[in-house]
């Protein structure tokens, strides 16, 4: 604070001539050369008023007389601002009462004593005006998040006992294989909105994010939101929050690009927010023509390397947009999805991990499609039949490892289950028949290729490790209500699954379940084959083949 | 409007006897404490405490700056985090709990 800093130099060196100036005014000789050099520094505390001058526009008339006053009580009636200079004074007050009595020089403890309060009852209106400033905004929004962090991680460190251990809880997941860890809520921003997208972000593994749908009990209130929680701190409140119009129907993180968080809304519109902005709207949209998307996005996401990337969109109508993330204004590239001459109804889009070029898009029509971006014959490929539901999620095969298994295809579905194909030979490998309502969600573990996730509109979390079990689930979690959305986080210990209340819960696996074995791939490779024998042994009993392509 | 919804989040927070928003010149410019007295008392207080303590920082190291200090006193804790311009003051008591 540059300011207080050459006040109090200059009160200093004023502090020096002062003391001697007092004695040599008793003294009654010497005092009216003092007096002259004082008027010296008087001129230069008048330049450095000037300078405040710019800087204030309603305190102007008090700070010149409260500089005059640290450095020459004896020109003016002085109004002290100063507080560190008011405190030194009341401090010194008696000190200050002699010289007083002693001669009309130095006065100012009482006057100092007693200004300290009119400049805070003058400032109402300045203090409006400062907590409107856009200085005062950016600086409280900084300093605010990081107090409320110091607000909820305190209290552990003084407790001898404990020995200053912050997380508790992370012992007890031994005994159990999944436990849930937190509840992100905010009564204010989630409230009564549906979770419609889950995301953790690449560059911070303890940053989420989750989308939420429109909240039909406050309809003046945004229709999108995006909250992005940090789950490393314990404070309740999320990180940024940010809204459109719009209800955001699918939310990603830039890939690339550690600021940006792009977002599919129900109107067809892809947003970008920036977080380093202190603004909550988007600061990018796409325009809603029908060059782009007209019907809700229900995926986005950034495909490529960091060189040479691009952002992908897919609405419900089969539509598939290809865009460049500096220029929202118009799709570098559009393609639309249609089999036997009609469009694709989709629900959702996956796309290979390492390949941007395939992918997999699931539809109302009960089937799933392969199919390819560039090239000759780009758009659907192939049809995968079985479900008897629109399927709800589609899932590439996503841990990396030494066996490829890029062609391994989980799909949910609302006819209670869960299938896994082969994209090899078109064919399913298995169906998981577990649950017992709508499967609304899958996610792969990014680290444990024979581990998945499904969620189910109960609020069941199942937990499949298929080296395992391939009939049972290996563990299971339960929320309060039903899960729309639940995504492991690049760490693959953590998962976090949205509701349909608004609330996002953060599970933590245990070890034992979440890391894989050193054998996982190996053994899930032959897992896999013999998935296929029983279902294609199961097919020529029942002579009716669940799915479409040969099997054998 | 963004502010005051912060501003009473904070205040709502578990233990938190009172927050101030301090501008460069010691003025507190919005404050929780009812009795102004204490308000101003805060106000001097801790700005001259935060302004030696930065001035400490950085004359170890003069690329060094203060971004956070914490007094941790029997009572109660006070939590300041200074800026260029403002300074936010929060006093919190601790309260325990496992």
């Amino acid at each position: 604070n540059p300011h207080l800093k050459s006040e109090q130099s200059e009160f200093a060196a004023a502090g020096g001539p002062e003391s001697p100036r007092s004695s040599p005014k008793r003294e009654a000789g010497v005092g009216a050369k003092k007096l002259t050099v004082s008027q010296v520094t008087q001129t230069t505390v008048v330049a450095k008023e000037t300078v405040n001058y710019c800087k204030e526009t309603q305190t102007m008339n008090l700070e010149p007389e409260r500089d005059v006053l640290t450095y020459d009580e004896s020109e003016r009636e002085g109004e002290g601002v100063n507080a560190a200079e008011a405190l030194a004074e009341l401090q010194r007050m008696p000190h200050v009462q002699e010289l007083v009595a002693a001669g009309a020089a130095a006065d100012g403890a009482a006057p100092v004593a007693a200004e300290p309060e009119k400049p805070r009852e003058l400032s109402d209106e300045e203090r409006q005006q400062i907590l409107l400033s856009e200085s005062f905004v950016r600086f409280f929004d900084k300093t605010a998040r990081v107090m409320e962090r110091a607000l909820a991680e305190d209290v552990d460190i003084f407790i001898d006992y404990s020995g200053g251990s912050g997380d508790t809880e992370l012992g007890e997941t031994a005994k159990q294989q999944v436990k849930q860890q937190r509840v992100f809520y905010d009564d204010r921003w989630s409230r009564n909105r549906c979770v419609t997208a889950l995301d953790w972000s690449p560059h911070f593994p303890e940053l989420c994010l989750a989308a939420y749908n429109a909240n039909e009990d406050a309809p003046q209130e945004p229709d999108g939101v995006v909250c992005v929680w940090n789950v490393k701190f314990r404070k309740d409140s999320p990180e940024f929050v940010f809204h459109c119009q719009s209800p955001v129907t699918s939310a990603c993180f830039a890939k690339f690009h550690r600021n940006l968080i792009v977002g599919g809304t129900y109107s067809g519109q892809v947003v970008l927010w920036d977080n380093r902005t202190p603004r909550r709207t988007p600061v990018q949209r796409s325009p809603l023509s029908s060059t782009a998307h007209t019907q809700p996005v229900l995926s986005v996401c950034v495909l490529g390397s960091e060189n040479a990337h691009n952002l992908v969109s897919a609405s419900s109508d089969g539509r598939l947009c290809t865009w460049s993330l500096d220029m929202l204004s118009q799709p570098q590239e559009t393609l639309d999805l249609q089999r036997q001459n009609r469009p694709v109804p989709a629900t959702c889009l996956d796309f290979a991990p390492s390949d941007a070029n395939h992918f997999v898009v699931g539809s109302e029509d009960y089937s799933m499609y392969t199919g390819c971006r560039h090239g000759a014959k780009a758009g659907i490929m192939d049809a995968l039949d079985g479900h008897q539901g629109p399927v709800s999620a589609v899932a590439t095969h996503r841990a990396t490892g030494p066996v490829d298994l890029g062609h391994i295809v989980l799909s949910a579905s609302f006819d209670w289950t869960v299938r896994l194909w082969s994209l090899r030979d078109l064919g399913t490998v298995h169906v998981f028949e577990e649950t017992s309502d709508y499967v609304m969600d899958l996610c792969w573990s990014p680290v444990n290729p024979a581990l998945f996730c499904a969620a189910d509109a109960l609020g069941r979390l199942d937990f499949w490790q298929l080296n395992l079990d391939t009939e049972q689930a290996a563990a299971r979690a339960q929320c309060d209500a039903a899960v729309n959305r639940c995504r492991f986080s690049d760490s693959g210990l953590l998962l976090g699954a949205g509701d349909h209340l608004g609330r996002l819960t953060v599970f933590e696996l245990a070890d034992s379940l979440a890391s894989p074995r050193q054998e996982e791939w190996k053994l899930l490779g032959r897992t896999l084959h013999e998935l296929k024998q029983a279902t294609a042994e199961l097919a020529a009993a029942e002579q009716d083949p669940p799915g479409v392509g040969p099997i054998r | 409007a963004e502010v005051e919804e912060t501003f009473k989040r904070i205040l709502a927070h578990k233990g938190v006897v009172g927050v101030i928003i301090v501008n460069f010149d010691g003025i507190p410019i919005r404050s929780s404490f009812a009795d102004s007295s204490l308000t101003v008392q805060y106000c001097a207080l801790i700005q001259q405490l935060a302004h030696k303590s930065r001035s400490a920082i950085r004359d170890l190291d003069p690329g060094n700056d203060l971004t956070f200090l914490r007094i941790r006193s029997k009572k109660n804790e006070i939590m300041v985090a200074p800026d260029k311009d403002y300074l936010l003051v929060v006093v919190q008591e601790p309260c325990d709990q496992p």
